[in-house]
This record gives C-alpha cells, structure tokens and sequence, in this order.
C-alpha cells in the first residue's frame, strides 16, 4: 500500500465517522422563524446627519427625478426595486427629488403604493417661528439666507411628536404652498422674484428651518429636516449648484416612545 | 359425483382466497421522518392579509395569483418547511423585478433541503389576473404601412403616434411600449406620455431627439425599418399585427 493510498483510506474512515456522527445528531427542531426583512442593523436612538447624498444628479426640470429611498431605522439607502417591502420609510421624490413621501402602501399613486408601508409623516408648523425669516401671509422667506441658527432651533424644538397618529399624512410633504395651498419643508422661487433681475436666481429651492415627523414602517418616531438639496448645502443657491444631492438631519427614537428630545 | 362437485368447489374457493395470500407481499415504504416540503407559502408584503400561494404536491408547484390591482412588482414570501429541513432561496428573499420575470417567463425554483439530505424542488408559477391586452393596427395592412420620420440633423425632432387599445393601466410603471423589428429583436422602450383625460384606452407614444444623451431608442433605430408595436401591461402583452416604418434621417 502506498503512502497515498494509506492517506485516503485514513480520510476515508474519517470521512465514514463524520457521516456516522453527524447521523447521531438528533435535529427535529422546528425550523428557524425567518428573521426582520432588511439586513436588521437598527440604528440606535440618536441624531444622525446625512450629507450630500446622492440622489438623482441627472435629473431635470421636464420630469420626474429618480426616487431615493431611505430606510432611517437602519441609516442607509434601499434600492428602488423595494420599494414595495418594509425596508425603508421615506422616499425623496419628483421633480428634483423635491417631494418627501412615508412608506405607505395605502396611498394611491405614492411610490410605497401596493406594499406593507405603514409609515407616516407629519410637518410641525410653527408660525411664531416661521416669522423670523418668513412672510406668514404670503408664504415666502422675508430673510435670504435663512440665519443659521435657526436650523438647531427648530430641530430642537421639537422634543415630542406633537400630535396623534390619525393627523399624520398618507402622502407626500412638498414645496412651501407650490401649486397647493399645502406648507411645505422648502420654498421654491419658480420666477427667481425674491431676487428680481438675477437670472441665476430662478428655479431656486430654499429650504427652510421646519421639522417633519416619520413614524416609521416599523412604528418608531423620528425627526427629519432637510437642509439642502444641493451639492455641499450652499447657505444662498444659485443655479450654478448642483442640485440632486440631499443633505438631512433625523433624529430617532428606538424605545418606543414619542421623546423626540435626543442629543 | 355431487360429493366430487362440492370437494371442487370447495376446493376453487379456498384456493382463490388463498391464492392471493401467495403472491408477494409488497413493502411500503414509511412516510420520510424528515420529508422535504413546503408547508405554506405566503407573499406578505400586501397591505392585510398576506396572498396565499396554492402549493401542488402533485407537480411539485406553487401558485400565486397577483390581481394586477395590486401593482406588486416586489414580492416578499414567508415559507413555511418542514421541521428540521431548509430551503433556497431562504424564506423571506425578494423576487424583484416581476414585470421582467413575467415577460422572461423564467421559472423561480426552491429547493427544500430534509435533515437526511433529501432534496425536492419546486417550481412558483406567478399568475397576473387582468383583463386582456387588445390593440388597434396602426397601419391599413401589411403592405399598406404607416410611415414616421425621425430627422436627426434639427436640434430637436420627434415621432409621435397614439396606440388604442385595451386592457392598458394608469400606473405606467406597470406597462412598456416597444417596437419589435421583422427579426423579432425587442428596441428599447418607447416614451409613454401622461394621458391628459386619463383616458385608459390611449397610451400617447414619442420618440423625441434633442439634447444629448439622446434616449436609447433614438440610438438604437437604425437608418429605416419595419417594425410592430408591442405593449406589456403587467404579466400579459400584445404586439399588432401589422408594422409601421420608421425612418432615421442622418
């Protein structure tokens, strides 16, 4: 017998008393329950900032922007394939990724359409704060750019979610009383008229200091605040940004309950 | 002699009853211990009841009946084994993209996997229910042809034509127009415009050049063809019978 051959009969038995063994194992349990869609890395409760995300950079003005859709429980980006499923809980959409709609599948026409989607979204709207770079009759900042200050302000104002579930929307939150009487996360200059005389200034959106409320697909709170949908946030936009590139601040309640006062 | 008659009767019919007891005993096998099967198969990602899959053991399918009602075009299925056994793909992976599995007609497989090793395989047959897809010729006859210009030497140029028909659906997510060229090749889809009276029987085509990147239809057209109109609503398509011809001018 050559070494070789004494080599595989060794592996041989080896390999018999593995099978023996592994016949031993008893293993009648019942099957695994199959685990939380998504890859299950819930995020703690916190403020987390996200900048420059790249949404749709090709987009233009003559349609729709390709959806970015954002899962806050577990801080990262779903696939557009999902958007049927419970992984994310709020998508930047339309023109210029402009529109912000919750996962909803009860929603006609929303994009969460026809899926599981339970989230929902609510803007707190506080017209004593708005008046400090806002015209609360004729919907539109008085004070461009927006001090800085008033970011952090109005993200910490809210220090919970300040009404009942059944006032929450199905749909989207949009553009600041654009072709709607709706308020809005952001104001759209269509005309360029809050700076007469500057074409760069035309087709402009300027966000704006306002807190939306998620409750998520999964039915955990969080607050959300768009900064800016252009390239590095420009306090002041031109049309010389780059737009299609979303900067937000969320913060994210884990344990259930409605405390939206997080550091 | 009526002795002799009974002694053979008598012996006919024990031998028939004990004929039988001759031949040779048949072993069933027992049931598996850990047979290799899918218990139940729902999608769940529906808003209220999940849809229930119709599992066949027969042939080794299952069945889900998607009413295009729904616009599902992600499914997320929760199966249910066997104990002891697994199955590939895991319970809970999505079946992404259905509009192109339906036009594919590729076949999903799962494959259960026992404790003893054994392996079954079945076969998910999805099933859109939807009204039928019709659809009005554009040319007179086969020989009688449509024909559609695109001149690519203005800035912008454009073909635009309506397709009638039926079965269509307002979410044009859901649908694809495209030409098929006398090979039978697929060109890449046509623009769909947003019908202004929502009226679901008209679907408003174009081809448009203007700025580059120009869409890949306008890339893709050679310098003239002949070519039908198929359209996919969800899980079922139609394709006319006769062709338009269109024109590229260099």
């Amino acid at each position: 017998m050559t070494f070789m051959q004494k080599e595989w009969r060794r592996a041989g038995l080896l390999l018999c008393g593995a099978v023996l063994l592994a016949a031993c194992s008893k293993d009648n349990g019942p099957a695994p329950e199959p685990g939380p869609p998504g890859n299950g890395n819930s995020v703690k409760t916190g403020v987390y900032r996200i900048v420059n995300l790249v949404a749709d950079t090709n987009a233009t003005s003559s349609g729709d922007a390709v959806s970015l859709y954002y899962s806050l429980e577990e801080n990262r980006v779903i696939p557009a394939s999902q958007r049927q499923t419970g992984n994310w809980d709020i998508v930047f959409y339309g023109i210029y990724n402009s529109s912000v709609y919750p996962n909803n599948g009860t929603a006609t026409g929303s994009p969460a359409f026809g899926g599981p989607g339970k989230a929902l979204l609510y803007l707190v709207v506080d017209r004593k704060f708005d008046a400090q770079y806002y015209d609360t009759l004729n919907f539109k900042p008085h004070t461009l750019p927006i001090p800085s200050s008033l970011w952090q302000s109005a993200f910490d104002a809210v220090k919970t979610v300040p009404a009942e579930d059944n006032r929450f929307l199905t749909r989207d939150i949009a553009l600041d009383h654009f072709q709607s009487e709706f308020d809005g996360w952001g104001h759209y200059d269509f005309y360029g008229s809050l700076f007469p005389g500057n074409p760069k200034k035309a087709h402009i959106v300027y966000s704006m200091p306002r807190v939306m409320i998620v409750k998520t697909h999964k039915g955990h709170y969080a607050k959300v605040m768009i900064e800016s949908l252009y390239k590095n946030g420009p306090a002041n936009p031109t049309r010389d940004d780059k737009p299609g590139f979303v900067t937000f601040t969320y913060a994210i309640q884990m344990d259930g309950s409605k405390n939206l006062d997080i550091k | 002699m009526k002795q002799y008659l009974r002694l053979t009767a008598i012996a006919c019919c024990t031998s028939a009853l004990l004929f039988p007891a001759c031949t040779k005993t048949e072993i069933v096998a027992p049931p598996e211990e850990y047979p290799a099967q899918i218990l139940e198969y729902k999608i769940v990602n529906v808003q209220g009841e999940p849809i229930q899959g119709a599992i066949n053991e027969k042939d080794s399918t299952i069945a889900v009946y998607l009413p295009i009602y729904r616009q599902l075009v992600t499914l997320e299925p929760e199966i249910k084994v066997t104990a002891g056994a697994t199955i590939q793909p895991a319970s809970g992976t999505f079946i992404e993209g259905l509009l192109s599995i339906f036009r594919k007609k590729g076949p999903i497989k799962y494959i259960v996997t026992a404790a003893n090793g054994r392996t079954r395989t079945y076969t998910l047959k999805i099933e859109a229910q939807q009204p039928p897809v019709t659809l009005e010729e554009l040319s007179a006859s086969a020989t009688d042809v449509n024909e559609y210009t695109l001149d690519m030497k203005p800035g912008f140029s454009s073909i635009s034509f309506t397709v009638k028909g039926t079965g269509f659906h307002e979410n044009h997510d859901l649908l694809e127009v495209l030409l098929v060229d006398e090979s039978g090749k697929e060109y890449p889809p046509l623009a769909v415009g947003l019908s202004t009276n929502n009226d679901l029987t008209r679907l408003n085509i174009s081809i448009a050049k203007f700025n580059e990147p120009y869409p890949p239809i306008v890339t893709a057209l050679p310098a003239t063809g002949l070519y039908k109109v198929r359209v996919y609503v969800y899980g079922k398509s139609a394709t006319m019978q006769y062709p338009i011809r269109i024109t590229k001018l260099q």
